[in-house]
């Protein structure tokens, strides 16, 4: 009955909610002041005048579907641009975008529902409401809680198989996904923070486990019947909205390059670990939502403490109370904290920020997968910028920041695990940072302000807690770069020396010697270790950035046999130099052998290029 | 010992014959040094660069011109040197002496990126218009220094010219008649086999092109991992990582022609 009550409340709030949406477009504008301090106006001003820009000569931007709100009313809507440039299709309130990530704030605010309700423990082992034996891959055996997976704290590295298809008949069950795809579990969980799909897809299933139901059943049931969100599709293949799943086909993706526009087509790309990102939408039905999670009424829970209670921090900066992220969804510190989550897939980018002090929110969709200026715009133009005066007691200095930092949210284990080390950043590049106490920095970059942590995790090693993952501290980085690129120096010596030898074989030249043909196969692995690494990353590429088993085991298995060759040729150098009298000159070619396969041998085992299993 | 002693009797010698006469690409050689040391130190270290890449196309040609002129080259074979000591001794001076020029030149434009003359003369915000060191490296938002972007120009101007030296020397002792400018079109054997690798491999690269073109070669993903290394290496250590990679290659590409030319030049009949 209880149920049955609220149901109706809801559905009276969001009649009420779409019926006032209306008439508050017409209200002036210029009476509304956002967090920044602008009017609505202003805002309105700024976007017209950003368009205008932008499609001054050859149009600069696809399309943007831009909503300012407050718990109440909306206060504007803007659509700008183009879903389809060739058939000139404008963007209007019935033009879809995918969410992306924002699709996990419906995971985080499922799980709290069924914690206000009694059903779901937060600090309770995962593992106890999956079926039994579901992780294969755990190399820890500390609880994975759901605070965990809603902080992306359990230890799992980025998975390394392709979690998009592009086949619909290829989408497999959450659970079935869910266990193809499972990644190495790298760090103790709570110890990194290291943005994770796979981890909010897992909190999904558990949806699904504690409830009996599909978790896209539940979100209609539980969320979207509520609000009156019509217009939205959760489900990885649009099937649960027949109006999405038409609507969706109009929306194409492009991609502006050197002031090239690039159709991209359709981009109809299927994640079947869906709770991660594949809700796709009207912008009408996104505002409804996030005015949902900011009204006093509190619309999606039984109390509005419960809503409160979700804004509360579950990670923070440094030692301070500022809170990082607040039971899944980010917190940024603009002029005002503001409460959300962005998302990007391949056909496009949308952001979802909300302040629910002033009840304020801007929600920005657009179908370019790199984004816009409409997307990067908006959220200075109405939250307004960081102010350091409001953390730093009294002065604040520049922080001493050195090293290099790999990012969190990568793969360390596993043949991908060279990938991190080539987007390794040097303390210079993440901004100037300024300490303003309590382990919270203030990085500068771009003329950009943003906060960070500073962390020391359980091995003493440091890091900087960014919005999502950590960024990791890694005094061996020089050296691992070092063993890296001597690798690949040792594959072109080995050209080298093949060419030589080809040289000195056509003029008859060539003398014989103990061990050459050894040498040869030495220098062939090389080359070959070093074209099946590129392989490894051609494949990722163009796999949706994941490796396929087949493909990997494959690769793996050559760079396997790479290290045997490697390990005879030089063992077999070693042999014939001490068993065998020779001259300097032939005892300086062993040892330059031994060296030139115990380097790769070394970079093999040590960035795992040959494990295609676990990662 | 007897062996570096005939090595430096045949440097010396051809360092009368180099300095012996009038030689006119040695004038130029002076003049452009001085050009590029003005243009230097006066608008951007970064100008320096011309140096080096030209160099090693002209540094050969400077070094043998004399001996092109007088056809001195006969004399080497009525003495009793192996052909094997001449090209070792040419080789050794040829890239001793570029490697030393390269040097003074990359210490002076240090000097000229340090005391940073241009920012005296044309003021601090007039300069970034030309000193473009200085302006990547803002541009760059920290991801490399100033030093690096220079360590890493000028290592790219010492391998380049490095190897146009060390490709230019085995071109010379394989047909210094050839190398003296007159392009033939020859009709021997040989002729024909390097003409024919030279067409295959223009076809090659065009093949390779038009299917990356038409995405049937995924050129970016095969790149990617290149280029990701490449920056890698350009940003840690103010650049230094990277200019030993493209050192090494560039010694690499030597030692080969300097190989191939020793087989060459025995087999040659002079």
């Amino acid at each position: 009955m209880k149920k049955i009550f609220k149901k109706i409340t809801a559905v009276l709030f969001a009649v009420f909610m779409l019926t006032t949406a209306i008439p508050a477009q017409a209200e002036e504008l210029s009476s509304v002041t956002l967090p920044s301090g602008i009017t609505a106006e202003e805002f309105k001003n700024e976007l017209e005048s950003l368009s205008r820009k932008l499609n001054e000569g050859e149009p600069a931007f696809a399309s943007a579907a831009v909503g300012v709100f407050t718990d109440e009313e909306v206060i504007y809507t803007g659509y700008f641009g183009k879903i389809d440039i060739k058939n000139n299709i404008s963007a209007d309130e019935n033009a879809v975008y995918e969410w992306g990530s924002i699709t996990k704030t419906l995971v985080w605010v499922s799980a709290i529902q069924l914690w206000e309700q009694g059903r779901l423990d937060l600090e309770r082992d995962v593992r106890e409401y999956l079926p039994d034996g579901f992780f294969r891959h755990l190399s820890y055996d500390e609880p994975i809680t759901m605070l965990n997976l809603m902080n992306h704290n359990a230890g799992w590295q980025e998975t390394a198989r392709p979690i998009w298809k592009t086949d619909e008949n290829a989408v497999l069950s959450l659970g079935e996904e869910l266990q193809a795809i499972e990644p190495a579990q790298i760090h103790r969980p709570g110890e990194v923070a290291a943005y994770s799909n796979y981890g909010a897809a897992v909190a999904g299933y558990v949806i699904e486990c504690i409830t009996g139901q599909d978790f896209c059943e539940y979100v209609r049931e539980n969320i979207f019947e509520p609000l009156g969100m019509e217009r939205t599709a959760l489900d990885p293949t649009h099937s649960d909205s027949a109006w999405v799943y038409e609507q969706r086909k109009k929306t194409k993706s492009y991609q502006f390059s050197m002031e090239n526009c690039i159709d991209l087509g359709n981009r109809l790309d299927y994640i079947p670990a869906y709770p991660a990102g594949a809700a796709t939408g009207t912008l009408g039905d996104l505002i409804t939502y996030a005015q949902a999670l900011i009204s006093d009424d509190a619309p999606l829970f039984k109390s509005k403490e419960t809503q409160d209670f979700m804004f509360t921090g579950t990670d923070f900066y440094g030692e301070s109370d500022i809170p990082l992220c607040a039971h899944g969804f980010w917190c940024n510190e603009n002029a005002v904290r503001t409460y959300g989550h962005n998302g990007a897939t391949n056909a496009g980018q949308a952001n979802m920020m909300f302040d629910p002090e002033s009840k304020t929110g801007l929600v920005v969709m657009v179908n370019e997968p790199g984004g816009n200026d409409f997307l990067y715009y908006t959220p200075t133009l109405a939250f307004g910028t960081l102010s350091p005066e409001k953390y730093a007691s009294g002065t604040y200095q520049k922080a001493n920041l050195s090293g290099y930092f790999l990012s969190a949210r990568s793969t360390y284990r596993g043949m991908l695990k060279f990938i991190p080390y080539l987007s390794a950043m040097s303390a210079n590049s993440l901004g100037e940072a300024y300490d303003l106490g309590s382990g919270v920095y203030m990085i500068e970059y771009a003329g950009e302000r943003m906060l960070a942590g500073s962390k020391i995790y359980p091995d003493g090693n440091s890091g900087v807690q960014m919005t999502s993952m950590d960024m990791i501290n890694d005094s061996f980085y020089l050296i691992e770069l070092c063993l890296f690129t001597l690798y690949l120096l040792m594959a072109a010596a080995a050209v080298y020396l093949l060419l030589i030898r080809l040289k000195l074989k056509k003029h008859n030249r060539q003398t014989a010697y103990d061990g050459a043909a050894i040498m040869t196969a030495g220098q062939i692995a090389r080359i070959v270790s070093v074209l099946a690494l590129i392989s490894t990353y051609v494949v990722f590429q163009t796999n949706q950035a994941g490796i396929p088993f087949a493909a990997g085991a494959v690769l793996g298995i050559v760079q396997m046999l790479c290290v045997a060759v490697c390990a005879v040729s030089a063992v077999g150098s070693v042999f014939f130099m001490v068993s065998k009298k020779q001259e300097k000159a032939f005892n300086i070619r062993y040892i330059l052998n031994t060296v030139g396969c115990v380097l790769p041998i070394t970079a093999i085992v040590y960035f795992e290029m040959y494990v295609f299993w676990n990662i | 010992m007897g062996e570096m002693r005939k090595t430096l009797d045949i440097i010396k010698v051809d360092l009368i014959t180099m300095n012996g006469g009038k030689n006119n690409m040695r004038m130029i050689f002076v003049g452009f040094f001085i050009f590029c040391f003005a243009t230097g130190f006066v608008f951007s270290s970064m100008f320096g660069i011309i140096f080096p890449l030209l160099m090693g196309a002209f540094f050969v040609p400077m070094l043998f011109q004399n001996e092109l002129k007088y056809h001195s080259e006969k004399m080497y074979s009525v003495i009793p040197i192996k052909r094997r000591d001449l090209v070792n001794a040419r080789f050794a001076l040829a890239v001793g002496l570029f490697t030393a020029l390269f040097l003074v030149f990359y210490l002076l434009m240090l000097l000229s990126m340090k005391i940073k003359l241009n920012n005296i003369i044309f003021g601090e915000e007039a300069a970034l218009n030309f000193d473009r060191i200085a302006y990547f490296a803002l541009l760059s938002g920290g991801m490399f220094t100033e030093l690096g972007l220079f360590n890493l120009t000028y290592s790219f101007g010492y391998a380049y010219g490095l190897i146009i030296t060390a490709v230019e020397f085995r071109k010379y002792f394989r047909s210094s008649e050839g190398f003296s400018g007159t392009l033939t079109f020859g009709t021997s054997k040989e002729v024909r086999r390097q003409e024919f690798t030279a067409g295959m491999i223009v076809l090659g690269v065009l093949i390779v092109s038009v299917l990356a073109i038409a995405g049937i070669l995924p050129i970016i993903p095969i790149l990617l991992p290149i280029l990701a290394t490449l920056l890698q290496l350009a940003q840690v250590a103010d650049g230094f990582m990277l200019s030993a990679v493209m050192i090494a290659i560039a010694l690499f590409t030597a030692i080969y022609q300097y190989i191939c030319t020793v087989v060459e030049y025995d087999e040659k009949e002079l």
